[in-house]
């Protein structure tokens, strides 16, 4: 099937893939189907383009990526969501904030996304962890990296 | 908003399947227990308020320069043209 995204234009899409978000992203409820685009090759980044609503869309990427020691903890009720019964092959996405300078992104570690790649099923947790903040830097702050752009 | 004065040790109860109770209170900070249903989910309010502001923020893309964020992955260029 095609949709439309703000950010692409028309993109042909598999109707299996779609990933049916029950509750809505949080802040976004009415808003349950959303297709995971590549845009950008060679990037861990994805687009979580909603399928209803061509506007809205989430840069999303793996966390652990960038925080190989990242926690999650799943409660009961977030895998009744997913309809799944352990949280064995749940996948983990981040969404993504680009500011003006792209290179300053962050992901929110506190607020993770969770799929069950079984049921195209998702749901947006709480992660309790005090570690984890909404605004997590993704990559080096070093002044050295930031000027070989 | 109903409320409701409650001592230590005391609960009060939403329909039938949800007990709030006042576990401690020391000064300014009061412990809760709560007892619901599996499938429902209970979060300190504060916490949710940042994740969906975060959220939105995250949602306001159209200022997002594809150039420059295609520059910071530099072993490829956009697959397409955004939004063109």
């Amino acid at each position: 099937m095609k949709i439309s995204s703000a950010r692409l234009g028309d993109v042909e899409i598999d109707e299996r893939d779609i990933i049916v978000v029950p509750e809505g992203v949080i802040g976004f409820p009415g808003f349950t189907q959303y297709a995971e685009l590549h845009f950008l090759e060679g990037s861990p980044l994805r687009l979580l383009q909603s399928v209803e609503a061509r506007e809205l869309a989430f840069f999303v990427i793996d966390p652990f990526l960038f925080k190989p020691d990242y926690r999650v903890n799943v409660s009961t009720a977030d895998l009744g969501v997913v309809k799944a019964e352990t949280s064995a092959g749940i996948r983990i996405l981040a969404i993504v904030t680009i500011p003006d300078d792209p290179y300053e992104m962050t992901a929110n570690l506190q607020g993770p996304l969770i799929i069950n790649p079984l049921t195209c099923l998702a749901t947006q947790i709480v992660n309790h962890d005090k570690d984890y903040t909404t605004k997590h830097r993704i990559l080096p702050s070093s002044q050295t990296a930031h000027a070989a752009l | 908003m109903l409320v409701l004065t409650r001592k230590l040790g005391e609960s009060v109860t939403i329909g039938d399947n949800i007990k709030i109770s006042v576990l401690d209170i020391k000064g300014r900070q009061v412990r809760l227990g709560i007892e619901a249903p599996q499938g429902m989910t209970i979060h300190r309010e504060e916490i949710y308020a940042k994740i969906q502001e975060e959220n939105q923020r995250a949602a306001m893309m159209k200022s997002v320069n594809m150039e420059k964020l295609a520059r910071i992955f530099p072993s490829g260029g956009p697959e397409k043209e955004a939004g063109k």
